[in-house]
């Protein structure tokens, strides 16, 4: 029965003009998955969602490195409170200097 | 011959040729499920043509290594058990086939006319599901688990309905002689 069945259900024709059928109905996706591989990887779902956080981030880091760290600390206006802050400086390397030293000698 | 996952990955980037070559190494039994389960040649390649479109669609989640022979046929069982829900029922004909008068006597026509009546007549009694698992089954040689999970039922909904589809079919054929009701 199962052989009768086969030929019962099976098409009397080769399936050629079928298949161009099928073919001409896919022309549509066919040509725009060619377009898509032509103009390379396109953005994902996850990228499109992600793009303009990234874009946000980077204007925010881009803010950080222009605005000064600490704008509320007052210039120095004389010369004497520069050269103590440039003394502060220095003391600051050698302190951490002799660290370094007694790091590397151990 | 260039293995179906090859074939598939061509078609994904949008090669005609690639995708043709599916179209015609598997429209026979795509063809002859839709058949079964619309009882219709008409509705049967309109949903034919539904599955490959929509196999085309979605290729990116068909897994390479797993054979494509199942996840087509999945779509194509499916494309055609949707078209009967969504079309109004129609008559069931006898199925044109290739062997309907093929230079034999008009008695022999006859019979053959007769046969295919009748078939299309025990398929009329079936649900497209049932058509669809005793044609995966005893035309095109599916697994009860590999029908399973192309129709998404459990594994003794497929037994039952091959068994079901059966019953009715040697019942129908009987008249026809003994090798009908193998």
């Amino acid at each position: 029965m199962d052989e009768h069945l086969k030929r019962y259900l099976t098409p009397g024709d080769d399936g050629r003009a079928f298949a161009e059928a099928v073919l001409l109905r896919a022309s549509g996706e066919l040509a725009r998955r060619r377009q898509a591989v032509d103009e390379g990887p396109t953005w994902s779902l996850l990228e499109i969602w992600a793009r303009p956080w990234l874009i946000a981030a980077l204007v925010l880091l881009a803010i950080a490195v222009a605005v000064p760290s600490h704008p509320w600390t007052p210039e120095p206006t004389t010369a004497a409170e520069a050269g103590l802050a440039v003394d502060a400086l220095v003391g600051a390397a050698s302190e951490s200097d002799v660290v370094l030293s007694v790091a590397l000698g151990n | 011959m260039e293995p179906d996952a090859a074939l598939a990955a061509r078609a994904i980037a949008g090669d005609r040729e690639a995708f043709g070559a599916l179209v015609v190494r598997y429209q026979e039994p795509v063809r002859r499920v839709t058949r079964a389960v619309t009882g219709n040649a008409e509705d049967a390649d309109d949903a034919a043509q539904d599955a490959f479109l929509s196999a085309l669609d979605r290729l990116e989640t068909y897994d390479p290594s797993r054979p494509f022979g199942p996840w087509l046929m999945r779509i194509a069982s499916n494309a055609g058990i949707d078209l009967v829900r969504r079309r109004a029922v129609r008559v069931a004909q006898p199925l044109e086939t290739a062997v309907a008068s093929a230079g034999r006597s008009p008695a022999a026509d006859a019979e053959a006319a007769e046969i295919r009546a009748a078939f299309a007549a025990a398929l009329a009694e079936l649900t497209p599901r049932q058509r669809a698992a005793l044609t995966l089954f005893d035309v095109e040689g599916y697994a009860h688990a590999e029908i399973a999970r192309m129709l998404r039922v459990p594994e003794g909904t497929v037994r039952s309905d091959v068994f079901h589809a059966r019953r009715t079919l040697r019942e129908r054929l009987r008249l026809y002689g003994p090798e009908m009701e193998a």
